[in-house]
């Protein structure tokens, strides 16, 4: 059967390649596109010029998306909010700990060994390993036989691994008889056969090496929490489990334990996705589209959205999400931190903490433990809001030593990445992907004139593009590409800022990333119905148990509620530093 | 509600932009024109020509520069309200006076770590030092 379904699957990818491209087109492993790979006349063009066609116009696109992004510097002047009290630019509908779990299911969709940008073009390294989608595996890698280095020991005879790694937090001025408690990831120093040393002699080990499946989640001292919050969740999950199954003896203690470990992985799994459809996207997601994909069987535009149907391993991204409508998360990044009661950080200050950027000041101090009321609301806390969503984003994510120039227009920062990649993925025009969808869905195009009428959409582009000519220097003929033929990252971006004042994503990037999102989800046979997840727990633990033994396990429909069961099953409910 | 404050990103790119309005010559390495900004709305528009990424409040509606002269003793006194701000965040126990990343470097790559008992010593310190220093 799965052969079978992996040849439908290829079938139906061949043929639609060779009903558009009339020339090979360049498509990298673990990537595909959105509603089919795009005829040649379908795709972005820079000044009227496929870039994959002609990659000796490199040059120009680099340029126009160098241009591009100074103009996106500048600063958007957001409408005052109407009700509740919060910055002008700050989203009082998404706190800030949404921006981070967004980044988490990147890394749970996506996982190529160099930016696109970076490459500087497709097939050079950027192939994507991530080939089953929200499993977390960026949580759990290969589990605890496949990437033995995440998981702590059972045993003495370190015969079964179910739990996590966590590393033990450190105090900057006191260091306790009993140790400090383990609060951040696991990191560890590590013996160069290069001879290079981040130690600082004498004084403090570089903890070089993050002990994460994923090497991504330890990027900055928020996600490395994220992670650490998800590590500690799985674990109270498996003392639960342990503390209601049956002794399995000294024989059978090896399948015992990977039958724990599978157990609240699935449970995890299971409230991770429950979260996603009932939370996440319902924040981020323009209610018009949501409503049309939140229900137990969405009717899919993209024929390959749900992996329901292709085997194992199979699954792919396209490039119209992971290089376009998915970055939108990047404005949403605040430019401080409130991390807890004590410690506000900037930006640049949490970009920097992680292994690789700063080693000799690893683990985490308590400064940067994240109390996480500060980040989702819980019980009436006000958190720490992300930005609105719009064409502009941190000063932070402009840092020269984080995201360096790499190319002659010396741009430093990660949103002349982010477009430049999109402007070298092959990907649908706007315009094209707009008619594309419209075919198949006109009632989602006739909701928005910014959609439906070209005319419009091009004024109201080049309005906006004229509007602050001196970030940039955009000449006329930039104007006049970039307003006809706008890159999808930023037309997302704009597109949220018109439409929802930057509170949501506007109608095409809620389509997109519900598309891939709910596509996901519904190829999961545990989260496709979309049930409770007691009802979930109960088979997950079935399939391993007599018994339910997730039942003590309340309904978790949001992050709050995460945070809340963690914070009781870890026994933090009186932790220093605060953990709730 | 806390004083939002100046935040720059990019600190070696600021001192060449600062050495560039002060000289006259290019410190950026670039091809960009660099005057001294008459307005807030110029001053920002050339931190984003220099890559600085600098976050500057919404209150801020002027800028003035000032030219310091060898014969003449300038003293910038900075705003009672950014003082009492500090203090008042400096108060709260835990609290940590904040300084720049560079510092870390001169630090041995250390975050330097000001002692709950010796914050406020070291925020008189650096006000005094920051109100007289040619920063040059």
């Amino acid at each position: 059967m799965a052969v079978q379904n992996f040849a439908d699957a290829s079938s139906i990818r061949t043929s639609e390649l060779y009903a558009r491209a009339s020339a090979p087109t360049a498509i990298t492993a673990g990537f595909r596109h959105f509603l089919g790979t795009p005829a040649p006349a379908q795709r972005f063009r820079a000044f009227g010029i496929d870039p994959l066609e002609s990659p000796s116009h490199y040059a120009e696109l680099r340029g126009l998306m160098h241009r591009l992004s100074r103009r996106m510097d500048a600063v958007i002047k957001w409408p005052p909010h109407q009700a509740r009290s919060a910055e002008h630019w700050e989203n009082p509908f998404i706190p800030s700990g949404y921006t981070y779990l967004l980044q988490f299911i990147a890394h749970d969709l996506v996982h190529s060994a160099i930016p696109l940008s970076v490459a500087g073009g497709l097939g050079r390294g950027t192939t994507n390993a991530r080939r089953t989608p929200l499993q977390m595996e960026t949580l759990y890698g290969s589990g605890p036989v496949g990437s033995p280095h995440i998981y702590a020991l059972d045993a003495p005879s370190d015969d079964r691994r179910t739990k996590l790694r966590l590393g033990r937090m450190r105090w900057k001025e006191k260091q306790p008889a009993t140790g400090c408690p383990f609060r951040d990831i696991a990191r560890t120093p590590a013996e160069n056969v290069t001879g290079i040393d981040r130690s600082i002699a004498g004084v403090r080990v570089a903890l070089t090496e993050a002990l994460v499946a994923d090497p991504r989640n330890d990027d900055h001292a928020v996600m490395s929490q994220l992670t650490a919050l998800l590590a500690l969740l799985h674990n109270g999950l498996v003392d639960i489990i342990r503390g209601r199954e049956d002794d399995a003896g000294p024989n059978g203690r090896f399948g015992a334990a990977y039958k724990r470990f599978l157990c609240a992985r699935g449970a995890l799994t299971a409230i991770y996705h429950n979260i996603i459809r009932n939370d996440l996207m319902r924040r981020v997601i323009h209610p018009a589209i949501y409503a049309s994909y939140c229900g137990p069987a969405p009717h899919f535009i993209d024929r390959l959205a749900s992996a329901n149907g292709l085997a194992i391993g199979d699954w792919e991204i396209p490039f119209e999400f992971s290089h376009g409508a998915f970055r939108f998360g990047h404005a949403m990044v605040r430019p401080e931190y409130q991390i807890n009661d004590l410690s506000l950080h900037d930006l640049n200050n949490t970009l920097e903490k992680s292994s690789v950027n700063d080693p000799a000041n690893m683990p985490l101090d308590e400064t940067w433990m994240v109390q996480w009321s500060r980040f989702f609301e819980i019980n009436g806390s006000t958190p720490n809001f992300s930005r609105r969503i719009g064409p502009h984003l941190s000063d932070g994510l402009g840092n020269d030593q984080i995201f360096p120039a790499f190319d002659e227009t010396e741009r430093v920062g990660l949103l002349y990445r982010d477009l430049l990649g999109a402007g070298l993925a092959g990907m649908w025009s706007v315009d094209a992907l707009l008619a594309e969808i419209g075919d198949r869905r006109p009632h989602f195009i006739a909701m928005s004139r910014l959609l439906a009428d070209r005319a419009y959409r091009v004024d109201q582009l080049r309005e906006w593009l004229v509007s602050t000519r001196a970030y940039g220097a955009l000449t006329d003929e930039d104007i006049e590409t970039l307003s006809n033929d706008p890159p999808l990252p930023f037309f997302v971006l704009f597109e949220a800022m018109q439409q929802t004042e930057g509170l949501q994503l506007g109608l095409l990037g809620s389509i997109i990333v519900s598309e891939v999102i709910f596509g996901a989800l519904a190829s999961d046979p545990q989260s496709a119905g979309g049930g409770s997840v007691a009802d979930q727990l109960d088979l997950i633990s079935r399939e391993f148990y007599l018994t339910n033994v997730l039942q003590d396990i309340p309904e978790i429909s949001n992050m709050a509620q995460l945070v809340e069961l963690t914070t009781e099953i870890a026994e933090l409910q009186q932790a220093v530093p605060a953990f709730l | 509600m806390a004083l939002e404050r100046m935040q720059v990103t990019n600190h070696e790119r600021w001192g060449n932009l600062v050495k560039t309005w002060s000289t006259g010559k290019n410190y950026l390495d670039d091809d960009n024109e660099y005057p001294i900004p008459t307005t807030v709305e110029e001053f920002k528009e050339q931190l984003a020509k220099a890559q600085v990424f600098m976050t500057v409040p919404d209150r801020y509606t002027k800028v003035k520069f000032v030219e310091q002269q060898m014969d003449t003793i300038v003293v910038r006194l900075p705003p009672a309200v950014a003082i009492a701000d500090s203090e008042e965040k400096l108060s709260k126990p835990g609290a940590t006076y904040p300084l720049p990343p560079f510092y870390k470097r001169l630090f041995n790559g250390m975050d330097p770590v000001i002692p709950e008992a010796d914050k406020f010593k070291v925020h008189a310190e650096r006000i005094g030092d920051y109100t007289i220093s040619f920063c040059a």
